[in-house]
């Protein structure tokens, strides 16, 4: 038998596919924040734009990209 | 000039085409000028749901590759004096149709007609961007159940980013009995997870597939979807109509209509 009240179980599916989707950015928006992280790098620090590399990581330390 | 108003959905089956068919109805018997429009090349169904299939000379994709003019793909409703239909083809190989020419015919149309409703096909490829050519309106169209808010998110995350004007939801197939038992998600659930102005609850009803099979709308049947249907095109007409709370009798979902309207997301970084 399939358990009952199952509507609030759909919610809570929904809202956490529906945050994780909206959350994750695509490749172009990802390159443009690289780029642009570099470019203050570069305002304060002597460094090459391409000696600087940049990762994406979630706050709880899992790996996004 | 009349305005141009896209029914979408993402999921299949969730009750587009009947809405489409059941609002133009009901704002052509409040003495508007409805034109219907089918995008959905190669599966025609609004003709087949309006009990019109056996009068189409001509078809959308005959206008927008100028095989005919306009005039000659327009069938008339005989039942409703201000309803007409432009049907979809069906045809194995649909082959490509240019926007632009369906700019220019939603530009012809806003002309002629106060209400140009586009049935856009389900998904989110060619027909879909076709529907969206040049719409004042998306009306979004899910049912409570979770496949169908999932897709709805998706295609409400693409028209943000297409900036559409003004983003409505209809919620479709409610069932009362199942939202009093816990097992169905309720109208406030919905709103919360899709963020759009909502326009209207339709009732489930089994009198839908009734009138379908008889090719006739649900408008004037006395049904309980019926008056769903008729409100809603009350409310697009500019008329200021409360959305019901089908659970707890006599109360209204006002607060929820005007809640979406100037509520904005920003991109989580």
């Amino acid at each position: 038998m399939i358990k009952k009240h199952s509507g609030i179980v759909a919610k809570e599916r929904l809202k956490i596919m529906m945050t994780a989707e909206k959350q994750r950015l695509d490749d172009e928006t990802l390159d443009q924040i690289r780029q642009e992280i570099g470019t203050v790098i570069t305002k304060y620090v002597i460094i090459e734009p391409e000696n600087i590399e940049v990762k994406v990581l979630l706050k709880d330390y899992k790996k996004r990209e | 000039m009349g305005e141009v108003i896209t029914f979408t959905s993402g999921k299949g089956g969730v009750g587009k085409t009947t809405s489409t068919a059941n609002v133009g109805v009901g704002l052509s018997l409040l003495d508007k000028k409805v034109i219907l429009v089918d995008t959905d090349i190669g599966l025609r169904n609004l003709d087949v749901i309006m009990g019109l299939e056996n009068r189409i000379l001509y078809n959308l994709v005959d206008v927008l590759k100028g095989r005919c003019r306009v005039k000659q793909a327009v069938i008339r409703d005989k039942r409703f004096p201000n309803l007409s239909i432009i049907p979809s083809s069906c045809t194995k190989d649909p082959g490509s149709v240019d926007s632009e020419k369906m700019k220019i015919l939603l530009a012809d149309l806003r002309q002629e007609y106060d209400y140009v409703l586009v049935d856009s096909p389900a998904g989110i490829e060619q027909g879909f961007q076709l529907a969206l050519s040049d719409t004042d309106r998306v009306i979004l169209v899910t049912t409570p159940q979770i496949a169908a808010i999932h897709d709805a998110d998706c295609v409400l995350q693409i028209l943000k980013r297409q900036k559409i004007g003004e983003l409505n939801l209809l919620i479709n197939g409610f069932r009362s009995r199942m939202v009093k038992e816990g097992d169905m998600l309720d109208v406030p659930d919905i709103c919360e997870l899709l963020e759009a102005k909502l326009l209207g609850v339709v009732l489930e009803d089994e009198n839908i597939i009734v009138a379908q099979n008889h090719g006739t709308p649900v408008m004037g049947q006395h049904t309980i979807s019926e008056g769903c249907y008729r409100n809603i095109a009350k409310r697009i007409a500019g008329e200021d109509i409360p959305i019901p709370d089908y659970i707890s009798s006599g109360g209204i979902f006002s607060k929820l209509f005007l809640r979406h309207t100037t509520a904005k997301k920003s991109l989580t970084v």
